[in-house]
């Protein structure tokens, strides 16, 4: 089905009048009416960028913690990420979702080790971290489609995310890649900013989801952890000392 | 806003044109409002397949209705998961449902589109970690229904066209659309680690917008009447003892 719909010029009606005062009325009512077709066509025109700043809230992930302590490093980057499409073949979109990605890693990664602090520059040897490890995530790609690109029904994200983690003393330990992808139906009266935050979201908690599940899997982490955990000697006399049926806290 | 012009030629007295617009507003909206009653119409198909016979929920337990949405194309609409799990939950003591999101998001990573269990036998694995087996028990879980498909529109024609100006604005013409419901519940038996059958609800219906000043929408509720049909045969699937109310 086609709308179309179709602006008329405005015309002052009480013109045809041959006296001043009339002229003056109509004059004013012109002006009147150029300031309000002003007005209307910049709402048009701001209408045609959709802004959003992604809000939501994350779930704890049900997982067990690696026996670890954390550093994260947010840069300003990560933090205050907009992405701002610029092609001039697409809808203009403007998306905030610096604050969004930071709430989500701040709410898995306590639960996926043991203890997390967030510090301001990488370590060196000569200012090492006081965490066992420390993590730089960067968003390296951020994508999406809407319905008129697609011809589905849905809202699509796509993320890419470069994870790097490094010892106390600042050398790389491991460096992967992480994506997640998000999709949400359209919606009667839903505007196309709340379906794109949705998207977003659910890309987010796909995010989280694979953080959570993919860390201790990534073979350069697990070795580490293994190395480490095994040669911490308070840790293993912990371990040591675990009676039967109690669970040591560096166990998984 | 050739109409409007007229209709300010052929009254130049504004207490006519009052009037005018007075009963033609009462007659608007008199129209307005049976048309309002009337809506598209819509037909519903169940199937429905008995894996096992003896169904049966006690008081106390849950069910919890999930969306499916791994396709690449489509995704089951969250309000639709929704739907039915209001419907199997109203009118009846015995069935307590779980709202989607609260048991998504207690369950946290395991439940997600790239995590769920696609086979009851995926089950095991989830069961294997006891702080997952206990989530789930926390929640007292009978019955894990999952929902999978999608309602689109299939084809559409005619036109409308609006038109505003300093007088006002109207629309005319007209135009008509299909959608069809096609829904797949799965019902997997969380005690006994077994599917216990199957529920499809496929569903149709035409809309219909004419539009003479106003444009006057027919919806028929393709998506609506397919969730009430859906979550009416589950209801009675889980609880044999209650009876179908007709849609």
């Amino acid at each position: 089905m086609k709308s179309v719909a179709k602006v008329v010029p405005l015309m002052p009606v009480s013109l045809t009048a041959g006296t001043l005062t009339s002229v003056t009325l109509a004059s004013a009512t012109t002006k009147r009416l150029t300031a309000l077709s002003a007005l209307f066509l910049m709402m048009v025109l701001a209408g045609c960028t959709n802004s959003l700043k992604v809000t939501g809230e994350f779930p704890k992930p049900l997982i067990e913690p690696i026996p670890q302590t954390l550093g994260v490093l947010y840069d300003d980057d990560f933090k205050t990420y907009v992405y701002t499409e610029d092609n001039e073949d697409r809808s203009k979109w403007v998306i905030e979702s610096g604050p969004a990605q930071v709430q989500l890693f701040n709410r898995v990664l306590p639960e996926l080790f043991t203890q997390v602090q967030e510090i301001s520059s990488l370590p060196t040897p000569s200012s090492p971290a006081s965490a066992n490890m420390v993590l730089y995530p960067k968003l390296t790609d951020f994508q999406y489609s809407v319905p008129r690109e697609t011809q589905f029904k849905i809202y699509e994200v796509w993320l890419k995310y470069n994870l790097s983690v490094y010892s106390p003393q600042g050398v790389m330990i491991a460096d992967w890649i992480v994506t997640a992808y998000g999709k949400t139906p359209t919606a009667f009266m839903q505007s196309d900013e709340d379906a794109m935050n949705a998207a977003v979201i659910v890309a987010l908690r796909d995010l989280g989801a694979n953080i959570s599940l993919g860390t201790r899997r990534v073979p350069e982490i697990k070795a580490w952890i293994a190395d480490h955990t095994l040669t911490s000697p308070p840790v293993q006399a912990q371990a040591r000392a675990a009676k039967p049926g109690q669970q040591a806290s560096y166990q998984e | 806003m050739l109409n409007t012009i007229y209709s300010f030629s052929r009254f130049s007295n504004p207490e006519s044109v009052a009037q005018h617009c007075t009963s033609t507003l009462h007659r608007s909206g008199l129209v307005a409002l049976l048309l309002m009653l009337l809506q598209g119409c819509t037909s519903v198909t169940i199937d429905e397949y008995h894996a096992r016979k003896d169904t049966k929920i006690s008081e106390g337990e849950h069910v919890v209705v999930l969306g499916r949405r791994h396709s690449s194309s489509y995704e089951t609409e969250p309000e639709l998961v929704d739907c039915i799990g209001d419907i199997l939950d109203d009118n009846n003591d015995i069935i307590t449902v779980i709202p989607e999101r609260e048991f998504m998001d207690a369950l946290y990573p395991w439940f997600e589109p790239r995590t769920a269990p696609m086979r009851i036998k995926d089950m095991n694995r989830l069961l294997a970690r006891k702080d997952v087996e206990a989530a789930i028990n926390h929640f007292n879980i009978r019955y894990i229904v999952w929902v999978d498909g999608k309602t689109e529109t299939t084809s559409s024609s005619g036109s409308i066209g609006c038109s505003i100006g300093a007088g006002g604005a109207g629309c005319f013409g007209f135009g008509t659309w299909d959608k069809e419901s096609d829904y797949e519940a799965h019902i997997w038996d969380y005690q006994e680690l077994e599917n216990i059958g199957q529920i499809s609800a496929d569903a149709a219906g035409t809309s219909y917008m004419p539009a003479v000043v106003v444009p006057i929408p027919l919806i028929a509720q393709v998506q609506k009447n397919a969730c009430k049909a859906m979550g009416l045969q589950l209801r009675s699937f889980l609880n044999p003892q209650s009876t179908i109310e007709p849609l």
